[in-house]
């Protein structure tokens, strides 16, 4: 390729940035729901890139030790944040919709004993790798949710806090903020994933608005081409399921019908 | 012409580059982040140190002041950052700042610890390269 102007030059080499830029705009924490790093919590069944998940019942406080002021209550009901939506249905599809992109594996919910969040883990097996639940935050505005990167006591050394979700019970989950997709979000950070910078991504950091500022309260509960290629980094692209004996026999058939069609028409 | 078309060019590659914030958070207008500021200082971040305040263990972070456009005039701030056990897991919602950081900040009185701020919103923080643009809209909202 010969460059006539070094404007030219220049515009190509944008087109380079622009393209290596946006496909990896997504940013990762440093850890996953890695392969044999998670047993601790499901029976010591080795899950490669899989993780369970549980609600967070009400009442219960903080046993990370240290954090802050932002978990300085109880916990209250995750279904009374919207009583007219299934939660839990909006986060086993939420979790599903990243599986459907990757090689993360919905190991799916698992009953929750109730133990203090953050609590050492000390072999039970009795709540999630995520567990997800509502307290107050901040009150109306400001931080909506948040959610922790993703491992266990033993990478982290300060109980079970790692992958955690917790939704602020102050906001308007009704009108103003969509429920589903302020759990997709936190999931992904839940999974790995920091927060992205492509216009339309669901990492973005802040809340999507209309042009006049106001929050969007409906919004697609889908993943873009960068949410994909970030989840992807983390745990590898979608596993393909082969096709069954059946099917695989009845296209073998097809294709010998086909070849001995094909070798008849040209004889004649 | 051309030395135009580079500066578009320019331009636009800067806005492609990622931002300083990094939960979710609901978005502030510019009335919201003026009148819920008991601060608004145009300042560098100099850096971090965790300190003892009244028996208290705090991680600080230290914002040189060059001009104050809402609050009572000081030469430094302290801003009250997390202050996590070593490995702990990073937190969606906590921000980070680096050393030499310029803009404009939008400061909050931290309501537990006297002449401690906080900075709890991506947006209270405004890059020295976006808020010139910006400040005749803000002044006159300070007005």
């Amino acid at each position: 390729m010969e460059f006539k102007t070094p404007s030219l030059k220049l515009i190509t080499f944008a087109i380079i940035f622009t393209t290596t830029t946006t496909a990896h705009a997504f940013s990762t924490f440093n850890t996953a729901w890695n392969p044999g790093a998670n047993t601790a919590r499901f029976g010591g069944n080795p899950a490669p890139g899989g993780a369970t998940w549980s609600i967070i019942g009400v009442g219960i406080s903080d046993a990370s030790g240290p954090t802050d002021a932002d978990h300085a209550g109880v916990t209250t009901s995750l279904a009374a944040l919207n009583p007219a939506l299934d939660i839990v249905s909006i986060i086993d599809d939420a979790f599903d919709l990243w599986a459907s992109v990757s090689g993360f594996t919905n190991l799916g919910q698992v009953a929750d004993s109730g133990v203090g969040f953050g609590a050492s883990e000390a072999g039970s097996a009795s709540f999630g790798d995520i567990r997800i639940g509502a307290i107050d935050f901040d009150g109306p505005g400001g931080t909506l949710a948040h959610g922790f990167q993703p491992g266990t006591e033993a990478e982290f050394l300060n109980g079970s806090i790692a992958g955690d979700i917790h939704l602020d019970n102050e906001e308007d989950w009704g009108g103003t903020f969509d429920l589903a997709y302020v759990l997709l979000h936190e999931i992904g950070h839940a999974l790995g994933l920091g927060h992205s910078d492509v216009p339309g991504s669901v990492l973005l950091p802040n809340y999507p608005v209309d042009s006049l500022g106001v929050p969007i309260p409906t919004l697609a509960f889908a993943l873009t081409d960068d949410d994909i290629a970030g989840i992807q980094s983390i745990y590898g692209p979608a596993v393909v399921p082969l096709p069954g004996a059946p099917i695989l026999f009845l296209s073998a058939l097809a294709l010998i019908s086909f070849m001995k069609r094909k070798q008849t028409s040209s004889t004649s | 012409m051309k030395s135009s078309l580079n500066l578009l060019l320019t331009l636009f590659l800067i806005s492609l580059l990622p931002n300083n914030s990094i939960a979710m958070w609901a978005g502030m207008s510019d009335a919201e982040l003026i009148e819920q500021s008991d601060l608004i200082v145009k300042a560098t971040y100099i850096g971090s140190s965790t300190v003892i305040l009244n028996k208290e263990k705090l991680h600080l972070g230290v914002l040189n002041i060059e001009d104050t456009l809402k609050g009572d005039k000081q030469d430094v701030v302290f801003i009250r950052l997390s202050l996590r056990p070593k490995n702990f897991p990073q937190r969606s919602d906590e921000i980070n700042f680096k050393a030499g950081q310029k803009g404009l900040w939008f400061i909050e009185k931290d309501a537990q610890r006297d002449g401690v701020y906080e900075i709890k919103h991506p947006q209270r923080f405004l890059p020295e390269q976006q808020f010139k643009s910006r400040l005749p809209a803000l002044f006159k909202l300070l007005d």
